[in-house]
């Protein structure tokens, strides 16, 4: 099951290349981004909004604290403020989406455009599943620090253990590392788990003899 | 059959090796506890030994607890010690199923290289602190983690090949 050296240096090449192409400083991109997530957001937050009780918006970090150049990650920030006016709580949360979408699904992109994956669909599967994945991932990372700020913040009250839950959390989330690893390991699992069984067929252009090759 | 079985049971034990890990590191310890002082002065010595690679480059700098203090200053809170990356390449060694004085060594070698690598990582964040600090989040955030995770990976597939290779009589999990 390990890869023989030249299939692995191809592989590491081409996620290197991939890789290296996602992180390209691309203007505009993060705002587009932000702006595109600020807007669906905010249509989604208006559900849980009401004139009497909790007051939520999102905006892009420009639009809500004004432009700020030494900010680094500024133009990929959402800013969510909350303000519940029964209890006077108030809190507001900054979302990196670079951090929380971008480079997972960067480096998940990048494993599964390098992987030998792509016949008979198995890499469109293992990519949209990935992404799906990835997509609940960044859900994951946005809401616990956000219910995190949110307790701090006298918006919400949670009980002992909900604390205790949501410290745990966010001690999994917290280290810089697994923005890394989560992908790695989601794409392993999704290679592994769509690998070509011993008993299927061989494709109809591989069946001739080239399938050694 | 055989193939599938084994990579089956070296993803279960690396699942169950790795939630037990994570467990016990991200757990939520009482804050005046005595995890808590353990974790303190886990972190403290951790400065130390990172302060004192500082120190070969710029001999004024001093540790106070968790903190590097020179020209400029770092905290080591408990993400700086890269254990993530630690319990991830632990567990997949672990779950090869290899022989335990074999596993044994892959694991202290790759966790010493590791640590060695963190705390390279963190002498030179104090640089970059000291340098070019709006460089700082983004060398911090997004440039080490990848590396520490690619060299992890690396080191896996390296533990991986020699412990195939010293335990030919007794296929391991994964390769």
């Amino acid at each position: 099951m390990l890869p023989r050296d030249n299939q692995a240096l191809r592989f590491f090449g081409l996620f290197a290349l991939f890789f290296v192409v996602y992180n390209i400083p691309a203007p505009g991109l993060g705002r587009t981004v932000s702006t595109v997530a600020s807007l669906l957001g905010e249509t989604a937050l208006s559900a849980f909004t009401s004139s009497d009780g909790l007051a939520l918006h999102l905006g892009t970090a420009a639009e809500v604290r004004g432009h700020d150049p030494s900010s680094p990650d500024e133009a990929w920030t959402v800013v969510l403020d909350a303000r519940n006016p029964e209890g006077g709580g108030q809190t507001r949360v900054n979302i990196n989406l670079r951090r929380t979408f971008y480079l997972p699904i960067a480096v998940f992109l990048a494993l599964a455009l390098a992987s030998p994956i792509w016949s008979r669909g198995r890499g469109l599967v293992v990519l949209l599943s990935g992404l799906g994945l990835l997509l609940l991932q960044g859900a994951l990372w946005v809401l616990v620090p956000t219910i995190a700020l949110f307790y701090e913040g006298g918006i919400l009250d949670l009980a002992g253990w909900a604390q205790g839950a949501l410290r745990f959390a966010y001690a999994l989330i917290a280290p810089p590392g697994v923005v890394y690893a989560l992908p790695l390991l989601t794409w392993a699992v999704l290679v592994w788990a769509t690998r070509p069984l011993e008993s299927d067929p061989l494709p109809t252009n591989l069946a001739g003899g080239a399938a050694t090759a | 059959m055989g193939d599938q079985r084994a990579a089956f049971r070296f993803a279960l034990r690396f699942a169950a090796i790795a939630a037990i890990g994570f467990a016990l590191y991200c757990f939520p310890y009482a804050e005046s506890g005595p995890a808590a002082s353990w974790f303190g002065a886990y972190l403290s010595a951790y400065a130390r030994v990172a302060g004192s690679m500082v120190a070969w480059f710029e001999p004024a700098v001093t540790v106070a607890g968790r903190s590097i203090v020179g020209r400029s200053s770092i905290e080591i809170v408990k993400n700086c010690d890269a254990m993530e990356v630690l319990i991830l390449f632990g567990a997949a060694v672990l779950a090869l199923g290899a022989p335990i004085r074999h596993s044994w060594v892959a694991l202290v070698s790759g966790v010493t290289t590791l640590i060695a690598l963190n705390l390279a990582r963190i002498c030179s964040l104090y640089f970059v602190a000291l340098h070019w600090p709006r460089a700082f989040e983004t060398i911090h955030l997004e440039v080490w983690p990848p590396i520490l995770v690619i060299v992890a990976t690396g080191l896996f597939f390296v533990c991986a090949r020699w412990l195939s290779k010293v335990t030919p009589e007794r296929p391991l999990a994964a390769a």
